[in-house]
């Protein structure tokens, strides 16, 4: 079955119930994680995940916060700590990033749940898909202080340099074609609730393994604007890769974008 | 596209053809000629079946085009067959034939002598033969093809064009080969005659290949032809489907574009008709039932100035295990969920107050290596020990894989799909719940292979198909 046919059967005209899109909820859900990200990065409260958290813009823009490595600001770990703080605003970042490209695997999920269960279902396959991208910032983070001693931009280009070759390897490709695999969900017997925890595991490890890397990059970017500006960027590329009808091109393209942009971090630091 | 074709060129059912007609020995020398051309000529046969599908790498220009299981497949292979009918008239004169040569169709389903495969394709003659291409399921041997592959009754009672249980098609983007959103035309007999022929005619990447390709497509097209002239049949006007355009190459060489604008009116258009065509069996494939309730060909009420297309399909159950098939009669149960099934007052096929309530049954996620050449008949709460006649009464569908290895990996940016079928019940649903017949609880869906081989039982046969697992078997209703 096409996840994205799923999806767009429901364009099909005059619709007789004038129904709301079955995952109109988790796109609030996503909208909501971009505006509790930007007011909590234009408040101050948070500066990104990097344990150095150079919180300054990238080329062009300018930082809100400038804050030295050695004193953090409220509400960020110091060095080398994975706090729950952090985790948390990963986790607020993969809801606002991540959770829009898993929008046809939801769709998939509701309309192919009874409807009685649809909300149990759909909520069981999004907080699967969303502990598989939380279990790899919490690796993340539990790894910082590995990349904490070289300079943030150093690592951010490192970051941007790895993403950009990713982009090119078959591993991508075929990680990316997973996924927009769909998967059967029984309505009765054991499986049915196993189903879409199943679901969810299968499509957010395809996902995982398609942007480990640009997620990545979002673990060793500055805060501020800067971490804004990435978080836009690298949710462009996501979705476009995964919405595109030409999705190579727009691998091949992003992967140029990225290592375009990591010597320039790595020459101009306040660009990350 | 140029201006309007002066030249009506007729389309003639091939196995009425007069006696001492020309008609295939000009089509079988045009063939000839095209396979002796390069490669890479755009007018060779190679690279026009190639235009459909192929596995030869690097692609050439306009290679692996074709569109399956999506709204755009009838308006890709008209466009596709027009052109390449271009290609054989202007060969069939550089021979010395007539210039109004005109693919013949094969209208399989008229009676059970033209179910065969014409005799001008069957025999090798040693190879010299141009029109012969090795095929599955005694075919070749002058097997009819079964009459439940080849009727179009359901497709031709269909009255919407879009809708994936409609008869064009589902919604789908343009890009992929294979979406899996295929309109009941395109089901059957489009995928299953592709299917039960087997060998080249089974697989995208080589059906071209199989010279019997074009007069099946002929009779798809010529049954869309009579769809779309039946009051109240539509075809789409959305934009999306009618200015899609696609390229293809003409009998000079030259890489020309239609739009779907441009190909409805194919006699003002594109300069070619058809002949009379041979009535089309009732709409409704079930047998008559005196205690079958009237099943509304539309959902449109009295005052609904047309038919108005489902609404979103609900779940009401579904297979709980996948399903493996290897050419052998196999059955999987689906419990209806009763909470589910219940408010909507008596149960699914009532008459009042559900009288639009559509039921569908579909067989989703299939998967598997390569089409096997079998092709199944889907029955719903099949009797056990029911004859050929009363088994016939519990087919609600085919179940083909035309397509399936592309499916599955595809090339390119493609993305992978698992095959589907989905089918309307409703009438069935309807006339078991009126003789008493009709479970609540649960219903059986049996596939039994159909043709020659199903006829004679596989029990005692050794070898198994290439294994296609079904993933799930459901029940919805909207």
């Amino acid at each position: 079955m096409a996840l994205e046919g799923a999806g767009r059967t429901r364009t099909a005209p005059a619709s007789r119930s004038r129904r709301p899109r079955v995952t109109l909820g988790y796109e609030l859900a996503a909208v909501a994680a971009w505006i509790a990200v930007i007011a909590l990065t234009v408040t101050g409260a948070v500066h990104g995940l990097h344990p150095a958290a150079p919180a300054t813009a990238p080329a062009g823009e300018v930082a809100h916060h400038h804050v030295s490595p050695a004193h953090p600001p409220h509400g960020v770990p110091g060095p080398g700590t994975a706090g729950f703080g952090s985790l948390a605003m990963w986790t607020l970042m993969c809801v606002a990033m991540m959770l829009p490209a898993a929008l046809p695997a939801l769709a998939h999920v509701g309309e192919n749940s009874l409807r009685r269960r649809r909300r149990r279902a759909m909520a069981g396959f999004a907080a699967v898909y969303l502990t598989v991208w939380t279990g790899y910032g919490a690796l993340l983070l539990a790894a910082a202080p590995l990349w904490s001693r070289p300079p943030g931009h150093a690592v951010a280009a490192g970051a941007l340099a790895l993403a950009a070759a990713w982009q090119l390897t078959v591993h991508k490709r075929r990680a990316l074609r997973d996924c927009h695999r769909s998967f059967p969900l029984p309505l009765s017997g054991p499986s049915a609730a196993a189903g879409p925890v199943r679901f969810g595991l299968r499509h957010g490890g395809a996902c995982l393994r398609s942007c480990w890397a640009l997620m990545a990059v979002m673990a060793v970017a500055g805060g501020g604007a800067a971490m804004l500006a990435w978080m836009a960027l690298l949710t462009g590329i996501v979705l476009a890769e995964r919405f595109a009808a030409g999705p190579g091109r727009v691998t091949r393209l992003a992967a140029g974008l990225l290592a375009a942009a990591a010597p320039a971090v790595a020459l101009i630091p306040a660009a990350v | 596209m140029g201006n309007p074709q002066q030249v009506a060129h007729v389309r003639r059912n091939v196995w009425t053809l007069p006696p001492g007609d020309l008609t295939l020995a000009h089509y079988a020398a045009a063939v000839a000629e095209m396979k002796k051309r390069e490669p890479d000529d755009p007018t060779s046969w190679t690279y026009q079946a190639a235009l459909h599908g192929t596995s030869t790498t690097p692609a050439l220009p306009l290679w692996n085009g074709c569109k399956h299981g999506s709204w755009y497949f009838l308006a890709w292979h008209r466009m596709y067959l027009w052109y390449f009918e271009r290609i054989v008239r202007a060969t069939v004169v550089q021979l010395g034939g007539p210039a109004d040569w005109a693919l013949p169709f094969w209208d399989y389903d008229a009676d059970r002598e033209q179910a065969r495969i014409p005799p001008a394709f069957r025999d090798e003659e040693g190879g010299s033969n141009p029109l012969f291409a090795d095929r599955a399921n005694l075919v070749n041997e002058g097997e009819p093809l079964p009459v439940e592959i080849t009727s179009p009754a359901y497709a031709m009672g269909r009255t919407l064009f879009v809708g994936e249980t409609e008869f064009g098609g589902g919604i789908t983007p343009n890009g992929s080969t294979f979406w899996n959103r295929k309109g009941a035309l395109e089901d059957t007999p489009h995928n299953v005659v592709h299917s039960y022929i087997g060998r080249w005619m089974g697989r995208t990447t080589t059906a071209a290949l199989d010279p019997v390709f074009w007069l099946h497509h002929a009779n798809i097209d010529r049954l869309w032809s009579v769809w779309a002239s039946r009051a109240g049949h539509d075809n789409p006007d959305d934009p999306r489907w009618i200015s899609q355009e696609y390229s293809f190459f003409d009998a000079d060489g030259s890489q020309q574009s239609l739009a779907a604008s441009d190909i409805l009116d194919i006699s003002g258009r594109l300069g070619y008709t058809y002949e009379e065509p041979v009535p089309i069996s009732p709409p409704v494939p079930l047998p008559p039932s005196e205690r079958t309730p009237p099943v509304p060909e539309s959902t449109s009420g009295p005052s609904t100035p047309g038919p108005t297309p489902p609404g979103r399909r609900e779940m009401a159950g579904s297979s709980e295990q996948p399903l493996r098939l290897v050419g052998r009669a196999a059955s999987v149960a689906v419990p209806i969920d009763r909470r589910t099934t219940l408010p909507l007052g008596e149960a699914l096929g009532v008459d009042e107050p559900e009288t639009d309530r559509h039921v569908f049954l579909s067989v989703e996620d299939i998967e598997g290596e390569t089409n096997p050449d079998t092709v199944y008949g889907i029955y719903v709460n099949l009797p056990e020990g029911a004859s050929r006649e009363q088994a016939e009464g519990h087919r609600v569908g085919n179940l083909s894989f035309f397509g399936i290895e592309r499916a599955q990996d595809p090339r390119g940016d493609e993305h992978p799909h698992g095959l589907r079928v989905s089918v309307e019940i409703t009438p069935l649903v309807r006339r078991l719940q009126a003789e008493n017949a009709w479970d609540e609880a649960r219903l059986r869906v049996t596939f039994l292979p159909l043709g020659p081989a199903a006829a004679e039982g596989r029990e005692g046969v050794a070898d198994e198909d290439p294994p296609v697992e079904i993933g799930r078997v459901s029940l919805s209703y909207s």
